[in-house]
């Protein structure tokens, strides 16, 4: 499939809006800004490979200037990009310039054990069960719980499925019978309590805590791309925990995105700390884990008092590709990850450098175009999922200006 | 220093993966032994590959009724076949049928059984006692020989204690343990690891068969006494964690008065003992069950006598 990447960074000067693309195209193409009025503002046609460009835009008057921004591929077969739209949407927002007013996020709500042997999220919410003080803010009620109680019981992932896969429509709208998977009936108890998902009576706010054996350290999961108020929480606690590193990673995608037990929350959130084995509590990790909630709901009281936060710009990881290891005819894995790839989540991965190692030692190198930025790297529960590492691409995502709209 | 030993040549060696069922290296060298034999192979002995545990394996947990390594016990060994019996009874009856019988001139000559730990252990060479002669000097061999990483000795049996692993099925054995490794993961590090540690082991008693002197010696090795439990809540779940100083020091010096638990709001436990003893097994996941947060081990110094097989004269 033919895509198009594309990172934009603005700058707002007194009169002029300064708009720096850089994108990716596997096919030749054209771009056109144009104004309310359609007017072409700006024009440039552009051929297969990685390019830069940038122009200042001149505002008007008026405190808002709208652009519309389209991508036109010029050959004759016809692309999909992948990712059109969205940066269409991308590029309304960014160059309006008036403050977008969210409602306060009042009803917070803190998962452990979706996965019953990710021990840092279920010790955490069992320990704030007992004494909630420390997740306690002004404003917003705060509740932890417990996704997958028999999970954790058995300190197993899941009893029949993956509760974190099971949140879609099909699933939480089936008729419940004696031989209906545990994790589906529990779905549909944690979508009536938290939910319903997509209404109104939705909770504002939900954390899911997990845990990763992967190099991952202490990743946010972002849904959607056009979540603002996320988006800033993100940069809000990237920001507090500087210098440590805290990767976004977004698993917006037509078919890669699967149904989280948090989206039935109007803002998920997905908080992944790793490198920690399955059924181990690591003190430093849990810490870890600790720090990115504090944070978060630090964001949420400051919000709801009031506090504007200027349009964002963040960098993240947006999946792109699962990759399998390699099997032989019977499906039995024939490879490992290679040395050199192991525990390097989040660092970039070009053609040619290894990534699986034979028993024979023979090395199997990636073969790509770009650069990718590999994560979820010799997850332990993946094996089954039949998903060795997960391929990414850096982006820049922009969120809006926000404030409380009860401020 | 003791007299120099004579042993029998050994003839007959076998090699166990998965154990249980999770640790991932030993059962992927198993496969892929059992596939492709070669490299195991050597001129004065046979070796048999095989893996512990299958249904574990399938299933990729720690056991599926008991834990297999617990159980070559003579109560389990030599108990009757009733219905409803644990699968790893059953399979540890087989195991001792196939290798064994544990105790008799007809067992296997030694057993290799490969295991991983989510503890920073490195590679841990696990002998029952430093009384088992060829195990140490295997050790010692091993020590010399593969010098990537250290290879500390580790004797796991309590005086008086039955043993009850698989490798004491045959008339002698050596347990490998590589970590940190979480179960169910392959890391290619640890599989070259073990790997390459069983080929140097299989050179040795190639050298002993053929009649190759090993001379005396004295060799550090840690000695097991006891178990350090996780502090519990009435419910039985655990009330702290392994101390973020603790973590990952497995077999440094543990001294009076260290912090070895943090509770979740903060507060440091210390270690009351009233010598410096060397931990190990440091936070392992199969041990939660147990609530054992490490095992205690004393640093000994043992003399080992020479020894040669009885072919020489």
């Amino acid at each position: 499939m033919d895509y198009i990447i594309v990172s934009i960074l603005t700058q707002k000067n007194e009169n002029s809006l300064n708009v720096s693309f850089s994108f990716m195209t596997t096919s030749s193409l054209e771009l056109v800004l144009r104004n309310q009025e359609l007017n072409i503002l700006w024009k440039l046609t552009c051929f297969k490979g990685i390019k830069e460009a940038s122009t200042a835009l001149v505002l008007n008057s008026c405190l808002e200037m709208h652009c519309i921004f389209s991508i036109k591929a010029l050959s004759l077969r016809q692309t999909s990009c992948m990712l059109n739209e969205q940066s269409l949407n991308q590029l309304n927002r960014m160059t309006s310039c008036y403050v977008v007013h969210e409602a306060p996020v009042r009803r917070v709500a803190i998962f452990g054990g979706t996965h019953g042997n990710e021990l840092s999220g279920v010790f955490l919410v069992k320990h704030w069960q007992e004494n909630g003080d420390e997740i306690q803010r002004t404003g917003l009620e705060v509740r932890p719980f417990i996704t997958n109680p028999r999970a954790v019981k058995k300190c197993t992932r899941y009893i029949d499925c993956d509760l974190n896969r099971v949140f879609d429509p099909d699933n939480l709208g089936r008729q419940i019978t004696e031989d209906i998977p545990y994790e589906v009936r529990r779905a549909q108890e944690i979508n009536h309590v938290f939910g319903p998902k997509n209404s109104n009576d939705a909770y504002d706010l939900i954390f899911d805590l997990h845990n990763t054996t992967s190099n991952m350290g202490g990743t946010l999961i972002l849904e959607n791309s056009r979540n603002n108020f996320t988006i800033q929480m993100f940069n809000y606690i990237k920001n507090a925990l500087a210098p440590e590193c805290c990767p976004v990673f977004l698993i917006e995608h037509p078919n890669l995105k699967y149904a989280t037990t948090r989206s039935i929350a109007k803002h998920p959130v997905g908080v992944e700390v790793g490198p920690q084995p399955q059924g181990v509590l690591r003190a430093d990790i849990l810490d870890k884990m600790r720090k990115i909630i504090k944070h978060g709901l630090d964001f949420v009281h400051i919000f709801n008092e009031g506090k504007e936060f200027p349009p964002c710009t963040i960098e993240i990881y947006k999946i792109m590709e699962k990759v399998d290891y390699p099997r032989n005819k019977n499906g039995e894995i024939t490879a490992v990850i290679h040395p050199s790839l192991q525990d390097q989540d989040w660092q970039p991965l070009n053609n040619g450098d290894p990534i699986f190692l034979t028993v024979d030692g023979e090395t199997i190198n990636y073969e790509g175009d770009c650069t990718v930025y590999p994560t979820f790297v010799n997850e332990a529960a993946y094996y089954e999922k039949k998903q060795a590492f997960v391929k990414t691409v850096k982006v820049k995502l922009t969120a809006k200006g926000i404030r409380s709209s009860l401020s | 220093m003791a007299a120099s030993c004579h042993l029998k040549p050994l003839s007959c060696v076998a090699v166990c993966g998965g154990t249980h069922g999770n640790e991932m290296s030993g059962i992927y060298l198993a496969k892929h032994w059992l596939r492709d034999p070669m490299e195991l192979q050597r001129s004065s002995f046979a070796v048999t590959p095989f893996l512990g545990n299958p249904r574990a394996i399938e299933k990729c947990v720690r056991y599926v009724g008991q834990d297999l390594n617990r159980t070559f016990t003579t109560e389990f060994l030599s108990s009757t076949e009733v219905e409803d019996e644990p699968y790893e009874v059953v399979l540890a009856r087989e195991i001792n049928q196939t290798y064994g019988p544990k105790g008799s001139a007809q067992a296997f000559d030694f057993m290799f059984d490969l295991h991983n730990t989510t503890a920073s252990m490195g590679t841990y060479l696990i002998v029952d006692s430093e009384e088992s002669l060829l195990p140490m000097h295997m050790c010692h061999y091993i020590q010399m020989h593969y010098t990537r990483s250290p290879c500390p000795i580790y004797l796991y049996k309590l005086p008086g204690e039955e043993t009850y692993s698989i490798n004491s099925v045959a008339k002698a054995g050596l347990a490998l343990e590589l970590g940190p490794q979480p179960q169910q993961v392959v890391r290619a590090d640890l599989f070259s690891q073990m790997r390459d540690i069983i080929a140097c082991a299989l050179d040795f008693i190639e050298l002993f068969n053929k009649g190759t002197v090993f001379p005396a010696f004295e060799i550090e090795a840690y000695k097991i006494t006891g178990r350090m439990d996780y502090p519990c809540y009435p419910d039985g779940e655990i009330s702290a964690m392994v101390h973020p100083k603790l973590q990952d020091k497995d077999f440094l010096p543990l001294n009076p008065r260290d912090p070895i638990f943090q509770t979740f709001s903060g507060e440091e436990i210390l270690y009351e003992g009233n010598t410096t003893i060397y931990p190990a097994f440091i936070n392992e996941a199969a041990y939660y069950k147990k609530k054992v947060a490490f095992v205690k081990m004393e640093k000994h110094t043992f003399s080992i006598p020479a020894l040669s097989s009885s072919r020489v004269a």
